[in-house]
């Protein structure tokens, strides 16, 4: 698009869409731009911005877009009344499999082991019960369940900001526009 | 046609020459002068020619001045009879769609702006100190996904004006159920983002410039609904041009803008 910039009596820049609207008796530079936000007053110079001026602008806007982007993605999967009740949920199981004689940081080293070896939910969920739950007990049982669905949910959380951070770095280093696309594909956790 | 009328044309007591052919001849000039007033010379159309007016005024099925206007099919008058603050309200805008100059609305007309694929749409609507605005913005672009995510702006006078406007908004967003605020700093009044429906009042002092605005913003995986307020942060300068709304992307649609005073 072609603009018509010029400064008016506050000496503020002004870009006229058309000729039509710049006041009479004006001095104007005329600039073909891909918006009026791209004509910038700088150091007594009306000029058009730079290159490098562009991809930091497209840079800035870019990762704000993907902090958006993650973060919906998240709350999409893993709402935030579900992240509440996860917060509560391991508090309250992990005090119960203490009192049950349960050492939970074992708990803990086996959830994260199965998760990140890719085991299957079934497969994960009962070598839980196998390992800490030889006698049925089935609130023990209940409070293995809770944890190991949390240990997917914030595996799922994990591995989406790792992906985030992929993809700013990807970004941030480009050295020209246009900027990389992306989009974020970590499944959702699969949780029966 | 001369028409005459003999009141008692007959005088049986008072004999004269010819006084049959006479006084028959008085009461056939009667009869036809009588017959004169129903219409077609008709008196089997039963309607009396003077009972087509009241008061004097003719009827006509065509408006014209000083004529009665029988109502139409739907029991009402039609739009080109009303007076053009009444008659071009939302039921019937003034469609600037192909408008090439500034039109300036009266109080309670209603403009309306239809738009195919456009990243730019002048309103072309004259605007001067003093008034005040209701303009409602919507897209037909798919609400989903795949939306360019930036400002909609409204670009006053066809004229951006550097960083000389301050936007603030509160937003619920979901995914996340996310209450926030946001406040930037713009060239232009920023008047919606991304993929919108908005509803947009506007007011114009030369002092105290602004625009109040709720709108919903979509075209993501989610939505937002926003209720924000972008002020012209200049008291001098005239917005004589209501000017025009930019999109950040190809976009659908149609704006009515109604004066409100």
């Amino acid at each position: 698009m072609i603009v018509y910039a010029y400064l008016n009596s506050n000496s503020t820049l002004c870009c006229a869409l058309t000729e039509s609207a710049i006041p009479p008796g004006v001095s104007y530079t005329s600039f073909t731009v891909n918006s009026p936000d791209d004509v910038v007053y700088v150091s007594g110079t009306i000029r058009t911005k730079t290159q490098a001026e562009l991809l930091q602008e497209a840079q800035q806007k870019a990762l704000q877009q993907l902090s958006q982007s993650t973060m919906s993605y998240i709350y999409q999967y893993y709402p935030d009344w579900k992240q509440r009740s996860d917060m509560s949920d391991l508090t309250n199981g992990e005090a119960y499999l203490t009192y049950a004689g349960l050492n939970t940081t074992q708990v803990r080293q086996t959830i994260t082991q199965q998760i990140l070896s890719g085991a299957s939910y079934t497969q994960a969920l009962s070598t839980l019960n196998q390992t800490f739950n030889s006698n049925t007990n089935p609130t023990i049982g209940y409070w293995l369940e809770q944890l190991l669905n949390v240990g997917y949910r914030q595996d799922f959380v994990f591995k989406v900001k790792q992906q985030y951070y992929s993809i700013s770095q990807q970004i941030s280093s480009a050295t020209a526009l246009p900027l990389p696309s992306y989009t974020i594909s970590v499944p959702p956790p699969n949780i029966p | 046609m001369s028409l005459s009328y003999t009141v008692s044309p007959f005088h049986p007591t008072n004999p004269y020459p010819n006084q049959v052919t006479t006084e028959l001849d008085l009461a056939n000039q009667n009869f036809t002068t009588l017959a004169q007033a129903f219409v077609n010379a008709d008196p089997t159309s039963l309607t009396v020619v003077n009972s087509v007016s009241v008061g004097g005024y003719t009827v006509s099925s065509t408006p014209q001045p000083n004529t009665l206007l029988p109502l139409n099919a739907n029991a009402q008058f039609p739009y080109s009879v009303l007076p053009p603050g009444i008659a071009n309200g939302y039921a019937n805008p003034i469609n600037l769609t192909s408008a090439t100059a500034d039109y300036s609305l009266s109080v309670g007309q209603v403009a309306y702006i239809s738009f195919t694929n456009a990243t730019s749409v002048p309103l072309n609507i004259a605007t001067t100190n003093g008034t005040y605005y209701e303009m409602n913005l919507t897209l037909s672009n798919s609400f989903n996904t795949g939306a360019v995510g930036a400002p909609i702006y409204l670009i006053q006078n066809n004229t951006t004006y550097s960083n000389a406007f301050l936007f603030v908004e509160g937003y619920f967003i979901v995914p996340g159920n996310t209450p926030a605020m946001y406040s930037a700093t713009y060239s232009a009044f920023r008047i919606s983002w991304a993929i919108t429906s908005a509803n947009i009042y506007i007011t114009n002092f030369t002092t105290n410039k602004n625009i109040i605005s709720f709108y919903n913003e979509t075209g993501y995986n989610g939505m937002d609904i926003s209720i924000a307020s972008c002020v012209w942060e200049d008291t001098t300068t005239s917005w004589t041009s209501l000017g025009t709304i930019t999109f950040p992307q190809a976009s659908s649609g149609f704006v009515l803008v109604r004066r409100l005073a």
